[in-house]
């Protein structure tokens, strides 16, 4: 099988972003692969183990996802395509999917993975978007991949602990949940051999990267409720939440 | 801008979601503030007696296809891109959900117009309509004006109360005949039950919840100790169940479960949107973070900017005591 991963660089998880300039403020940020693409890989990899074939990744960024992509080849993936423009808001996730397709068109690929939604913009739409460019079908928020007979039985996460067989014919372009797998780590032998994999590198000339709206305004979350904060050390703190729990919940 | 307000209904299992009625409450609002009717679409199959509870909608539009029994996206999108274009809405709403994501998605490519994501708010401000929605897991927020003549709001669940969108009003309803092709390539199979753990974290008074500022399984003890004080149960954010370290019986929030109790103790969790759809309803909210600018402060109503793992001792022992 060929199995095309699109992973995508993000803010780290443990940024602190404010706003700035009608966006939010880039300039102090690591950054660090989306969390479900990390387990679209770990799901293209353990696909590759079990039917052969050749898992690829795909990622659209500046010169910076280069550092991602080298982690994805050090845990497993054969090669990778780099869609490089120096600045990642002058797509539309619609833009970003086109250019996805003809980059990944040539490949032939019978699966197609990337997560479900990224943790930074959290559109969730370059996924789907790409199943209809390359007229596939797909599923989305899938939890366990099962390749039979030329064909996929997948199951895809719904909502309150609901679960949902879906079946589907190859090729087809899945986006996956976090925590379909444990993930693995790159060893220092992955690590040493991702340094001689193939990066194709394909400049992007940018688009109008015109979403169809104006951002007006970008702000931190208004507070729905007067939060009270404790302050102190852990023990002090306790004890005053002790006495709110104790004469305003009436819990204790 | 001329045309209607429309509102998809959500309808899976031969039920109308419940969010439906949410986004209902929104859509009436920015019907009446455009001077618009509001139209509720409902697609299925034999599925007309639910268009009953759409009564705050001015006409509810239903097709009846076999392909749309249940939410397949492939008729669901094709059914809708076909209606859009020879009705114009204004602005489509469309619920934010497992069951049906990527439809407005798919639409919106197809039509090639604008889709608010994650829209928690939307009002209308000259005229036009104007949302407000959330980035970088809720840890940012935008407001956006949507250009051009049409537009789709992806609502995500909480945008208003689901009583502010019933009615006990009858609604009109017209039927509408679509095209869809006959034999669709994605087929659903069967739905899968919730597995029930050893505990309903439903039907808890007290639950303490840990996310991934506990670090390590091993760390869950603290959590228990803290919850067997507090005569409650310990419950999980999406990443603590991904790591294995609790089931998913005990997981809170859009995947797993929608829990009310009287207090919600948040440990290390951020408050991902996904995570506040679950627990946003108890009673007392109290999260502890080291993060001050952790969205779940938002919802809290006392929160202590610590690491979990030195409060959870700390709390467990005063509890004790208090209780003597």
């Amino acid at each position: 099988m060929t199995i095309i991963v699109c992973i995508k660089q993000v803010p780290a998880r443990e940024s602190h972003l404010r706003p700035a300039g009608g966006w939010v403020e880039e300039a102090d940020l690591s950054y660090e692969i989306n969390e479900p693409d990390a387990f679209a890989l770990e799901e293209g990899l353990r696909l590759k183990e079990q039917h052969g074939g050749e898992t690829v990744v795909l990622s659209a960024g500046p010169a910076r996802v280069v550092q991602t992509i080298r982690e994805a080849l050090a845990k497993g993936a054969d090669r990778a395509i780099h869609l490089e423009h120096e600045n990642p808001r002058a797509f539309s996730p619609l833009e970003t999917a086109r250019f996805m397709a003809d980059a990944i068109a040539g490949e032939k690929p019978d699966l197609v993975l990337t997560g479900l939604q990224s943790d930074d913009l959290g559109y969730g739409h370059t996924g789907v978007i790409l199943a209809e460019l390359l007229g596939l079908p797909h599923a989305t928020i899938v939890m366990q991949v099962e390749v039979r007979d030329g064909a996929l039985r997948v199951k895809r996460e719904l909502e309150g602990g609901w679960f949902q067989h879906v079946e589907m014919p190859l090729p087809a372009l899945l986006t996956i949940q976090s925590g379909i797998g444990a993930l693995r780590y790159a060893t220092l032998m992955g690590i040493k051999k991702a340094r001689t994999k193939e990066i194709r590198r394909v400049p992007l000339e940018a688009g109008p990267g015109d979403a169809g709206f104006q951002v007006e305004r970008v702000s931190l979350p208004a507070r729905s409720k007067a939060t009270r904060l404790f302050d102190g050390s852990p023990q002090e703190a306790a004890a005053q939440l002790v006495e709110k729990l104790k004469f305003e919940a009436r819990v204790l | 801008m001329n045309g209607n307000i429309w509102v998809v209904a959500e309808q899976w299992k031969g039920q109308i979601s419940e969010i439906t009625y949410e986004v209902m409450a929104l859509g009436r609002e920015l019907a009446d503030g455009l001077g618009a009717r509001l139209e509720a679409v409902l697609l299925g199959h034999n599925a007309r007696s639910l268009a009953a509870g759409l009564g705050k909608a001015d006409l509810v539009l239903y097709a009846d296809h076999e392909s749309l029994a249940e939410p397949n996206i492939e008729a669901l999108m094709s059914a809708l891109v076909q209606l859009m274009r020879e009705r114009k809405p204004r602005a489509v709403l469309v619920p934010l959900t497992n069951v049906s994501m990527g439809l407005s998605t798919l639409v919106a490519a197809e039509l090639e117009l604008p889709v608010v994501n994650f829209c928690k708010d939307a009002k209308v401000v000259d005229g036009a309509v104007q949302a407000t929605c959330v980035l970088y897991g809720g840890k940012i927020e935008a407001t956006v004006a949507t250009a051009g003549d049409s537009a789709i709001l992806a609502v995500w669940p909480g945008a208003r109360q689901a009583d502010q969108g019933r009615s006990g009003a009858s609604p009109a309803v017209e039927e509408v005949a679509l095209e869809l092709p006959a034999g669709l390539c994605i087929k659903l199979k069967r739905y899968l039950e919730p597995e029930m753990g050893e505990v309903d974290i439903t039907q808890q008074q007290v639950l303490v919840a840990v996310g991934r500022g506990i670090q390590s399984k091993d760390n869950l003890e603290m959590a228990e100790e803290l919850a067997e004080a507090l005569g409650g149960a310990v419950c999980g954010s999406r990443p603590v169940i991904d790591q294995g370290w609790l089931p998913l019986s005990r997981q809170v929030g859009k995947s797993g479960m929608q829990v009310k109790p009287r207090l919600y103790l948040a440990l290390g969790i951020s408050g991902a949107p996904e995570h506040l759809e679950g627990m946003r309803g108890s009673d007392l909210i109290v999260a502890v973070n080291t993060d001050p600018a952790a969205p779940i402060f938002n919802e809290a109503h006392y929160g202590v900017v610590a690491d979990a793992l030195d409060l959870m001792p700390a709390l467990a022992e005063k509890v004790k005591a208090a209780k003597g």
